[in-house]
């Protein structure tokens, strides 16, 4: 079993409203976002590349790319980012996690972790999202977790529950009947960095 | 779902089950519903869920499932529609969490601290009882010296709950005292223009936004729906994948045109000129769909050249017009004790009859009873009266605009208006996707007016696919005017238009006669922010109002420059029920939670003011949505599909429009209701939006037919160019609708703070680049703020996006320098026929 994600670059129009659910399920802190909307154009958010009219500008959302041959497992010295046997998720533990930030030194995907330097702050003062996402915790390095409780519940990822464009699909893309397996053989996609020899969990349809 | 949690534990026994549901999930847009959330009763861990709605007005209307821990909304969550297609909600929906419980959120009643300025922000917190007492006696004492038309009610479309939005129970208050509802400005323009060829009112023009599967092009003109409504985007992209065109017509290269087909860059304003231009090629090259004119269109009906009206039972012979008169005077003798609504109604229940030109006989028959009705010519009935057809009269009219000239003022290439012309003509269905960049302009509706007239011409409307998207509202309306009729009613003034509430407080005269107005009261409304040339409301109407009363959430601009600030509950924190924008249902809010610190909702505060007033008759102790409800579904069209607060309570979610598994095309779900059902070439009798008393007359003879007029500002031959060379639009964003959300800290972390947008050779000329303090400015103000390259903005072009507070610019607000001129017909703001210059700020 391998969970992942297929992403439909000519649906998705970048609107953050993944980036925004994620933040309140998992009752993100201030700050920190595990899956961001990033304009493939210009330098800043929703500019194009080119000269009037000749521009050029898409989106594509970055979070854990839940690789199959994680390079921030392989670096961690104390087993607190793992992949998980059973669905193929790069897990963090939180409690095992020193906060030396080798993973994020290793993970080509830049932005996709966040570590907390100091102690998670909130604009609101109790816990939002679901009641069972754990506690953020200072010096912790922390990453997208495929909603591992949602997974648990038998939902889906917010992120892709909440896609107004319907561009997000997630499922076992071991078992050829899925949706998102049966996505990436009919259409043609893109892993980010493939060179990189992690074999992301995320494809980009395009 | 159990309330049982599943451990870490538990979950390796569930992912057998997952993996199974995995193939369950293969629907033809990604089947969300299989991995539903619940939506009802309780959630996991205890949750419990609550049904509600997203409320504001942007173009979508989302059912919303509240999740509520220990009494506290810890999550908002997309909730099903029967039609899985419009399920779904935006980062706006979901972070409003964080305006529930914003930082900022005004938690009590404030009073202005005496003897400071309006605006210094020293606040007095007062208590409710003091707060209703003092703003009840400034309405006595209003009331007193000036009458009651001293008193205006200021609603924009902060909320959309019946009893608790923009129509609520405030209005109930103004009928009561005979103060006046002010007319809200905007948007006004695009319906209008539409109208005077759809008749389909200020609203009822489009069609549901799934019609656009059945289009075979779909032309984006000036909107940009990928940020401001991606749920009909969504339709137009699965649309796509299907094959339909889909072209972009703007000056901007928006999000939408990237993902668009086609995109057609145009200069700002000039919209209308090329509509009618390719009206005129149309007939020229005999593109015009016959069928659709001779059979749906009044194309043959006959216009006086005496009264410029169509030749009617109503005109004609004189035995006719004799029997219309007396039958006329006899109703409004009839229904005059029940007002000049029940008059007008009565009069225009009088059936009328048009005539045509029978080429079968050579003579004058009732539309209906002509064999061969003539579509062009000029006629002469026997008493003499000279005639010529509606189609013949708007051939001549439209004869003058050339496409040569539309690519003058488009700045496209003339080959390219008439090849696009040609496509468009032969194209199966065109869906024109619409809302208001068109419309923002003082020739706004010519704009919209003119592109009606191409599509009757094309036969692009009333069948499916074909028609206008992008404002789909609801065909049901409940009894409203029900809540606001009471046995203390006086007179409710619902016809002054709010943008011209500068002027009239300013000089206290309405069309140059005395009009004292001395007191406000705004809700869901943030006018300081909204109202094109802001300097018209801090500098004419605040100084010469007596007293300001602003309910809200937050300190908006408005709250900012009042006496008396009211916090007002959220929609979260209220029972209430909303008609949906694009989509078919009509959608219950349950109260998930209770009202935050001491607000109130605005039925509540209606009531408490009300009370203090002395309409206790009106305004029950005790009264709530069980009191309201009853007479909202009271009317009609409410018990034709059974309606009642009960069954909103059960059901949640009710199609109020249209039929489930169709898509309600305009003009052919339902007829038009224009006369004898026909979209109208010329219009008989082209009326203000609004009759306040201005004067038309010098316009009146040229409303019937279809014309273009420059914009004010806007366009490329207008002398201001060379003093402020750059056209100015107000974008909207992603992150705000209006003023809200402006000040969520979430959204903020994505868009901090307001930017001025323009073309990399503007800047560059100006020797400016990313990050420079700019100063934006014209004659009407200014605003200081960080420059953005972006080159999706063509040179010529400055784009500040909406809805930003005065608080978050360097100096000055972005609505300074926009257009506070409205047109005297649709009374519409006109924001973007503006120009702008800018320079380097040097502090």
């Amino acid at each position: 079993m391998r969970y992942g994600f297929a992403i439909d670059t000519k649906r998705c129009i970048g609107c953050h409203t993944c980036s925004v659910a994620c933040r309140i399920e998992n009752n993100l802190p201030t700050g920190v976002w595990w899956n961001r909307a990033l304009t493939d154009g210009g330098e800043h958010m929703d500019t194009p590349a080119g000269e009037f009219p000749n521009v050029s500008m898409s989106y594509v959302t970055v979070a854990c790319q839940h690789c199959e041959n994680p390079a921030c497992v392989k670096v961690c010295p104390v087993g607190a980012t793992y992949k998980d046997p059973e669905t193929g998720v790069v897990r963090q533990d939180y409690d095992k996690c020193i906060g030396c930030r080798m993973c994020m030194g290793a993970c080509p995907y830049t932005g996709v972790r966040s570590f907390n330097w100091e102690e998670p702050q909130h604009v609101i003062d109790f816990p939002v999202g679901d009641a069972e996402v754990p506690e953020h915790q200072k010096h912790v390095v922390e990453k997208c977790t495929m909603c591992w409780h949602r997974l648990a519940k038998g939902e889906q990822p917010m992120c892709v529950t909440t896609c107004l464009a319907r561009a997000r699909f997630w499922g076992d893309l071991d078992d050829p009947s899925s949706e998102v397996a049966t996505l990436v053989r009919e259409r043609s996609s893109k892993q980010l960095l493939a060179e990189e020899g992690t074999n992301p969990s995320v494809y980009y349809l395009v | 779902m159990s309330g049982t949690t599943i451990t870490r534990r538990s979950f390796l026994k569930t992912t057998g089950i997952l993996a199974g549901a995995g193939c369950l999930a293969g629907g033809s847009y990604g089947a969300l519903s299989a991995f539903a959330e619940s939506q009802e009763g309780e959630g996991d861990g205890g949750e419990q869920l609550f049904n509600c709605n997203c409320r504001s007005n942007c173009m979508g209307s989302c059912r919303l499932i509240a999740h509520v821990r220990d009494g506290k909304l810890v999550k908002l969550a997309p909730g099903d529609y029967p039609e899985p297609g419009y399920t779904g909600c935006c980062l706006k929906g979901l972070s409003y969490v964080e305006r529930i419980y914003s930082p900022t959120r005004i938690q009590y009643p404030m009073r202005r601290v005496a003897g400071t300025e309006r605006g210094a922000g020293e606040w007095e917190r007062v208590s409710w009882d003091e707060a209703i007492t003092e703003i009840a006696g400034k309405m006595q004492e209003t009331i007193d010296a000036y009458g009651a038309s001293a008193i205006a009610f200021d609603a924009a479309s902060g909320n959309y709950g019946y009893i608790n939005g923009v129509y609520g129970l405030f209005p109930r208050l103004c009928a009561c005292l005979g103060a006046v509802k002010t007319a809200a400005c905007y948007d006004y323009a695009a319906g209008h223009g539409i109208d005077r060829v759809l008749g389909t009112g200020d609203w009822q023009y489009c069609n549901e936004p799934n019609s656009v599967m059945d289009s075979s092009m779909v032309v984006v003109w000036g909107t940009n729906p990928v940020f401001t409504h991606p749920h009909s985007w969504r339709w137009i992209q699965w649309a796509r994948e299907n094959g339909t065109k889909v072209v972009t017509i703007d000056p901007i290269k928006s999000a939408t045109a990237h993902r668009s087909d086609e995109y057609i860059r145009v200069n700002p304003g000039h919209d209308g000129y090329l509509a009618l231009a390719m009206a005129n090629y149309v007939i020229k090259h005999d593109l015009v769909d016959w069928d659709f004119i001779k059979d749906r269109s009044n194309a043959a009906f006959l216009v006086r050249k005496d009264t410029k009206n169509h030749l009617a039972t109503t005109n004609w012979p004189p035995e006719a017009a004799q029997a219309y008169g007396a039958a006329v005077e006899q109703l409004t003798e009839q229904y005059s004790p029940m007002g000049p609504t029940a008059v007008a109604a009565a009069v225009a229940a009088i059936p009328v009859d048009y005539y045509v030109w029978d080429n079968a006989t050579n003579s004058i028959a009732l539309i209906d009873e002509a064999q061969d009705p003539a579509l062009e010519g000029t006629f002469t009935t026997p008493d003499g009266i000279e005639l010529e057809t509606s189609y013949s009269l708007l051939k001549k009219q439209l004869e003058q605009y050339t496409t040569a000239e539309a690519a003058r003022l488009t700045g496209l290439d003339e080959q390219f208006v008439v090849d696009f012309t040609e496509r468009f003509a032969a194209e199966d269905a065109v869906s024109v996707n619409i809302t208001y960049g068109l419309d923002h302009y003082l020739n706004g509706y010519q704009n919209t007016w003119s592109i009606a007239i191409l599509m009757a011409l094309t036969g692009n409307l009333a069948k499916p696919g074909a028609g206008f998207t992008g404002v789909f509202t609801t065909r049901w309306s409940p009894e409203t005017l029900g809540l606001w009729v009471t046995p203390e009613y006086k007179v409710l003034n619902a016809v002054i238009p709010f943008g011209i509430m500068p002027e009239i407080v300013a000089t206290q005269t309405l069309n140059g006669q005395p009009f004292p107005m001395k007191v406000m009261i705004s809700h869901c409304s943030n006018p300081v922010s909204n109202l094109g040339g802001q300097r018209e409301f801090l500098d004419r109407l605040l100084p010469n109002l007596d007293y300001y009363v602003v309910i809200d959430m937050e300190m908006t601009d408005s709250a900012r420059y009042a006496d008396m600030v009211l916090p007002a509950s959220s929609w979260y924190e209220v029972e209430d029920i909303r008609a949906g924008y694009n989509n078919p249902y009509s959608i219950y809010q349950e109260k998930a939670i209770e009202p935050m610190y001491e607000s109130k909702c605005d039925s509540e505060i209606a009531g408490l003011l009300g009370r203090a007033l002395g309409f206790e008759a009106s305004f029950p102790e005790g009264e709530d949505i069980n009191t309201w409800a009853p007479i909202l579904f009271s009317n009609e069209a409410s018990k034709a599909q059974n309606l009642s607060l009960e069954r909103f309570r059960e059901e949640k979610v009710i199609q109020t429009t249209g039929t489930p598994g169709e898509s309600f095309i305009t003009g052919m779900t339902k007829p038009f209701t224009t006369e004898k059902g026909r979209v109208r070439l010329y219009t008989d009798k082209p009326k203000p939006r609004l009759n306040y008393g201005q004067d038309l007359s010098a316009r009146v003879d040229n409303e019937h037919l279809v014309y273009y007029r420059e914009p004010e500002e806007a366009g490329i031959d207008n002398p201001l160019a060379e003093k402020y060379p750059l056209v100015y639009l107000q974008e909207h964003s992603r992150f705000r609708v209006h003023t809200q959300w402006g000040v969520v800290p979430l959204l903020r972390e994505l868009d901090p703070e307001p930017v001025a947008k323009v073309n990399g050779r503007d800047a560059a000329e100006r020797g400016v680049t990313t990050g420079d303090i700019v100063e934006v400015y014209n004659d009407r103000g200014h605003c200081v703020v960080k420059c953005l390259v972006d080159e999706s903005i063509a040179p010529g072009v400055l784009s500040i996006p909406k809805g930003w507070q005065r608080e978050q610019f360097i100096e000055g607000g972005y609505q300074e320098m926009s257009q506070p001129g409205m047109d005297p017909y649709p009374s519409a703001a006109s924001f973007y026929d503006a120009r702008v210059n800018f320079r380097k700020w040097e502090g």
